[in-house]
């Protein structure tokens, strides 16, 4: 669905998008994450031929951007940031006109126009002024405009910023009901956001695809190791060194609790660990009344990936 | 086509939707009446009059195109709906003509009202009215036609050129402006007969004033819509290159 490669974007000296090339294919639903100023926005201008690259090329659904503008931007429902609109104009004239520039068959606009109105829960709001509307209506405003032509692929380029808990929820729940019939490829600071929606993220860093994974395997990937939480009484020193005895663990952090209890972490990639510190415990006469492992976030997996700058290149 | 008159539509409905243009059009009635009044007043002869509100309605362009077209890519870049509409499947082309027969159609529009100037004439004194002449007014909106087209092409570049309304608004006033004293005063004013001839040729002042009293000239002709078709394939170079 999307190719592509070598794309490279320089302003003014300065490399925004440094030789990335990646692909995602049909049916897909791809996070793509990176830190403010990461290039996630040049790229998507870039994919949807608004930017023109200094290298590279893109192939949306077999077009070239940028050889066949128009034919590729048929294919592609795009939502910028901030979701810009006429706020002078109702929803209703505002989605007719977009459906018509986006060359919908006149005779099909009402329908359509209904149709995403009603997938973004617009029904009640046709005849409202957009300027006047509330952030969370504009933004599905925005997203009811990416659908209208019926676009293969979906760009969405922060679709929830500024949103409160509750419209986060439905926009959500509204992208995930979108992912079963377009591809998707949406950016967003909002982790676990990605981790519910999406079967593939793409990492970029510094103008450069540092990952690009299905989030569990980038989390054996990155986090082979795994984090083990006990919490035991007695002495913290003594405790740790006696956990220190065991061959398997490398790195234990000690952490006092108020109630004479202490907790600690355990780095280790041994099968069967878990076990192993409750043989130990047992045979040393410890309490346990904690013992888990800790499942890590997208979030640890974004700040392992995204803190060397780059450095740390996986997955490519 | 109809992605064009679709755009067109917007442009239109968005003049009309903006405080500006109402402020713009009080402001060109305002001038061009006490402009006519003031005329007929001290000229008794009608036809001088037809001719000097013509010169008027060309001295107005200058204020009224450049705040007229500054919002045309200014304000869409601004707000980002300048991103929306370029990745929407339409010809950048299609976009600056759209612009370009929106903003002119309003401008025409405009100038309507000083029609009921003449009729006026026609009404209060019969008995000069038959000096009227339908077609050398006619030649002369012609040619305020011809001439706003021309300058409207030039806002819209420098529409296009900035995300700040203020500046393109100074830019396309004082590219008018060039046209405008250059045209007016350097014919008179400069002692070179080479200065004169050319000044002479790009006077929109003279050209207006000639195409009133009946002359037409194709030269004026070329020259306007050569401006007009050269800004606006600038503007459309412009926006495919500077986003």
């Amino acid at each position: 669905m999307i190719k592509v490669e070598n794309l490279t974007k320089n302003f003014a000296g300065q490399t925004a998008v440094d030789d990335v090339s990646f692909e995602v294919e049909r049916g897909e639903i791809v996070g793509f994450l990176g830190p403010n100023g990461a290039g996630k926005t040049t790229t998507m201008r870039m994919l949807t031929g608004f930017l023109q690259p200094t290298r590279g090329a893109v192939e949306i659904a077999g077009c070239d951007v940028f050889e066949d503008p128009i034919e590729a931007r048929r294919h592609i429902g795009y939502m910028p940031e901030s979701c810009p609109l006429y706020h002078e104009m109702r929803v209703d004239e505002y989605l007719t006109f977009r459906a018509v520039i986006k060359g919908v068959p006149r005779r099909a606009i009402r329908g359509r126009r209904d149709t995403v109105k009603e997938q973004c829960g617009l029904t009640e709001t046709g005849r409202r002024i957009i300027g006047q509307l509330s952030k969370g209506y504009r933004q599905r405003v925005g997203l009811a405009d990416s659908l209208l032509h019926e676009p293969d692929l979906l760009i969405l380029d922060e679709p929830t910023v500024g949103l409160d808990p509750n419209q986060i929820r439905e926009v959500r729940e509204l992208i995930r009901q979108l992912a079963k019939r377009h591809t998707l490829l949406l950016s967003t600071h909002i982790l676990p956001e990605v981790e519910m929606t999406c079967r593939r993220i793409l990492i970029i860093n510094g103008g450069r695809i540092v990952a690009s994974d299905t989030p569990d395997s980038l989390q054996k990937r990155l986090m082979g190791d795994a984090l083990i939480s006990v919490e035991i009484p007695g002495d913290g020193a003594t405790i740790k060194a006696g956990l220190l005895e065991m061959e398997a663990v490398d790195v234990v952090t000690h952490e006092p609790l108020d109630d004479g209890w202490h907790r600690f972490r355990i780095d280790s990639s041994a099968p069967g660990i878990r076990t192993q510190i409750f043989d130990c415990a047992v045979s040393k006469g410890w309490k346990l009344r904690e013992l888990h492992l800790e499942s890590r976030s997208l979030e640890d997996i974004f700040v392992a990936i995204t803190r060397n700058n780059g450095e740390a290149e996986v997955g490519k | 086509m109809r992605t064009f008159f679709a755009l067109w539509r917007r442009e239109l409905a968005a003049c009309f939707l903006s405080p500006i243009a109402y402020v713009m059009l009080m402001f060109f009635l305002l001038v061009t009446g006490c402009g006519f009044y003031w005329l007929v007043k001290e000229h008794l002869e009608v036809m001088r009059a037809a001719q000097g509100l013509m010169v008027v309605i060309w001295a107005c362009m200058l204020i009224v195109l450049p705040i007229l077209t500054m919002r045309a890519f200014a304000e869409e870049r601004k707000s980002g709906t300048f991103e929306t509409l370029m990745t929407a499947p339409v010809h950048d082309s299609a976009v600056v003509l759209a612009k370009f027969a929106g903003s002119l159609l309003f401008f025409l529009l405009m100038c309507l009202p000083t029609l009921l100037y003449l009729l006026a004439i026609q009404l209060l004194s019969p008995e000069t009215a038959h000096l009227l002449d339908a077609g050398a007014i006619a030649g002369g909106y012609l040619s305020v036609a011809l001439i706003a087209s021309a300058f409207i092409a030039m806002g819209l570049l420098a529409s296009a050129l900035t995300s700040n309304q203020i500046i393109a608004a100074i830019a396309s006033f004082s590219v008018m402006s060039i046209l405008f004293f250059g045209g007016l005063f350097e014919p008179h004013l400069s002692r070179s007969p080479a200065v004169r001839e050319i000044g002479g040729y790009l006077s929109s002042a003279l050209h207006l004033m000639e195409a009133a009293r009946g002359i037409f000239d194709s030269r004026t002709l070329v020259l306007y819509l050569s401006l007009t078709i050269f800004f606006l394939f600038a503007t459309v170079k412009t926006i495919s290159t500077r986003r």
